[in-house]
């Protein structure tokens, strides 16, 4: 146990930051849930927060030791904020998952639970027995105990508390990489948490004055990480709202901050775009965003576009151009793993198209040529980046594209159960160079001379809209299990960049031979169209159907994602 | 147009337009018995269409409608219910 007045750097673990809070200033508000009329449906303090996790822990003890798994699937709200202190307080790995969405048929919550075997599953009561629950459905077949939290948490009351959890213990898995299919826990240990959460203390300047105000899911690592595990370190108040509110109402975003004039908002670029799109002057009104000092933009590709929108809109009622701060981040690395300074504003820098595909960025050669890329600050205080040629594994000069990696305290140890994708993902080493390990992003980049990193493009197969990660042969499969006139193994999905630099999905897909006299195109694309709208919630932008055998392999069988772009993008595909 | 008086076919007829102008496609493309997820509609685009319908009926809607009536006539004739109008026939 630390003292009072302990400097956050000689903290062991987050229980032990959550009691020194507590502690500290026991009546302070910690978290505030507004409801979607913007409302203060529920709150905690820094010691309620202790108490109640500190119960609902002693629950869990009952029913699940150390470095046993527990599930977390909960609305949106603080019954989860509470729930994940609960597992760190009892040692058990705590596992954040989406709440299964009623409708979809297969997702991935099922080979999450296959993949780290759950003891647990914490859960609100609503969830669990509301009339529109299908919950336990979802879960079949798998030997879990459900609890739910807010009804068992006094239960607990007699039994033992667990010894302080050490820096190298995991605290929870992060499942946001990895295919449905083959998912990938990132282990995140109590050290990588305090390490990164020192690292965007340091460069974001936030202290306990510092409100922040979020609105994105806290299954999802920007919502817990940056918004409610940072203002606990700090000491300061996070103010949630529920991400369908978001959604319906972008605005209310906006008059939260203004409200409780909070310093730091974040979200993906597209929250951005989504504020823009539903600008009404009369609803803004009275609305004053010069308080907010970071908006962080980060968690798919920063486009230059969406800022200056965003910047020029928004001027008009107090926010500082300045205040736009694009970061760069992901699981592997617990969060962020750069970010500018404050109050510099988003850095845009205009490069040759065709340099960047000759993997250098160079000043553009005509106007048609450019590409606007955005800075996203640099290597936090403790960490490298480098940017290394992907094949030679050689680190590269400044102005050079290659594959961005990452070393530093805040990179994970691996993924859960999975040492051969843990060492080629966490364990690289730089030819040539010392023998530290690094982290492989799969991302390009590059960076200017002084240090600053530009996310160009990426080397993994990986498709981005709204923030969430969509894995090409999840997309495929879907596409192909739709209708039966498909050939299995036979398509491709990948991202392409519209007129506005927003990705969007293409879908390319060959046909059966038997089938291809007697099909109906409108047929199968509106079968497809519907297979992935339900099962991944993106709406192809185009689904191109082609002649059997004409999808680009290699001569083992693999699917050639990039030639395909390549040869739709010059309407090169043999369509049918 | 008072929201009290929206006939179930006026409904369904701004439903058809408003989402035609969601997804950027014609309301001749959209069939009244059609699946809203055939047509593309994903779930931020449903968020978009209830905010939308609340804004023109006046009436507090729950987002999941319109994955529980996924087509426009069922959609329609549950709006009709919702918003308290008369029916057609």
């Amino acid at each position: 146990m630390t003292d009072l007045g302990t400097p956050l750097r000689d903290l062991d673990s987050m229980v032990a930051l959550l009691q020194w809070r507590a502690k500290e200033h026991p009546a302070e508000p910690a978290y505030i849930f507004l409801n979607e009329r913007g409302g203060e449906a529920a709150a905690l303090s820094f010691g309620e927060l202790e108490w109640r996790s500190g119960l609902l822990a002693r629950r869990i003890a009952m029913s699940a030791g150390p470095r046993e798994r527990a599930l977390l699937l909960f609305p949106p709200g603080l019954d989860f904020i509470i729930a994940f202190f609960a597992c760190l307080r009892a040692k058990v790995i705590a596992v954040p998952l989406m709440v299964p969405r009623r409708n979809a048929g297969r997702d991935a919550a099922d080979s999450i639970v296959a993949d780290c075997r759950p003891r647990l599953a914490l859960t609100a009561s609503s969830l669990l027995h509301g009339p529109r629950s299908d919950l336990l459905e979802r879960f079949p077949g798998h030997q879990i105990e459900w609890i739910a939290t807010e009804a068992e948490s006094e239960t607990g009351a007699g039994g033992q508390t667990a010894p302080q959890p050490s820096r190298t213990d995991i605290a929870f898995l992060q499942y946001t990489s990895g295919s449905t299919s083959a998912p990938k826990g990132v282990m995140v240990s109590h050290a990588n948490l305090l390490e990164n959460l020192e690292m965007i203390r340091l460069v974001s300047n936030n202290t306990r004055r510092s409100t922040y105000v979020s609105w994105v899911p806290l299954h999802h690592d920007m919502g817990l990480i940056f918004n409610v595990l940072q203002t606990l370190y700090v000491g300061a108040l996070c103010v949630l709202m529920s991400p369908v509110g978001f959604l319906q109402r972008p605005l209310s975003w906006l008059r939260a901050i203004h409200a409780y004039r909070a310093e730091v908002a974040s979200g993906p670029n597209f929250a951005f775009d989504l504020c823009v799109g539903r600008y009404n002057a009369e609803e803004m009104a009275d609305i004053d965003l010069s308080c907010w000092r970071i908006a962080l933009n980060g968690a798919e590709t920063v486009r230059a576009d969406t800022i200056e929108r965003f910047n020029a809109t928004f001027a008009p009622h107090g926010f500082a151009a300045r205040a736009m701060w694009p970061g760069y981040g992901m699981a592997e690395a617990t969060l962020l793993v750069s970010a500018g300074p404050p109050g510099r504003g988003a850095p845009i820098r205009a490069v040759s198209a065709s340099g960047l595909q000759q993997h250098r960025a160079e000043p553009p050669a005509a106007s048609e040529d450019t590409q606007r890329v955005v800075g996203c600050g640099r290597a936090l205080v403790g960490e490298r980046i480098a940017i290394v040629d992907p094949e030679s594994c050689t680190a590269l000069d400044p102005l050079r594209v290659g594959e961005i990696w990452v070393s530093g305290p805040n990179v994970a140890g691996g993924y859960w159960q999975n040492p051969e994708a843990s060492r080629t993902t966490f364990a690289a080493h730089i030819a040539g160079g010392d023998a530290s390990t690094w982290l492989r992003t799969g991302d390009l980049g590059f960076l200017d001379e002084t240090g600053e990193l530009f996310v160009t493009g990426r080397i993994k197969e990986l498709i981005i809209v709204r923030g969430i990660n969509h894995y090409p042969q999840d997309i495929e499969y879907t596409v192909q299990a739709s209708h039966r006139a498909l050939r299995p193994n036979a398509g491709a999905a990948f991202a392409a960049a519209d007129t506005t630099g927003s990705e969007r999905l293409i879908v390319v897909q060959e046909i059966e031979r038997t089938q291809r006299h007697n099909i109906d195109i409108n047929d199968i694309i509106g079968a497809i169209r519907e297979a992935v709208v339900t099962e991944h919630e993106v709406n192809p932008a185009e689904i191109v159907l082609i002649a059997p055998g004409t999808l680009p392999k290699t001569t083992s069988g693999k699917i050639q994602r990039a030639l395909t772009a390549k040869l739709w993008r010059e309407r090169q595909l043999k369509t049918v | 147009m008072p929201s009290t008086s929206a006939t179930e076919a006026q409904i369904r007829e701004w439903c058809t337009q408003e989402i035609a102008q969601i997804l950027g496609i014609t309301p001749d493309q959209i069939a009244d018995d059609v699946k809203f997820a055939r047509l593309g509609l994903d779930s931020a685009n449903a968020m978009q269409l209830i905010l939308a319908l609340e804004e023109h009926l006046g009436v507090e809607l729950y987002p999941e409608m319109v994955f529980d009536h996924p087509t426009i006539a069922e959609l329609s004739r549950q709006l009709l219910i919702e918003a308290g109008g008369k029916g057609d026939t």
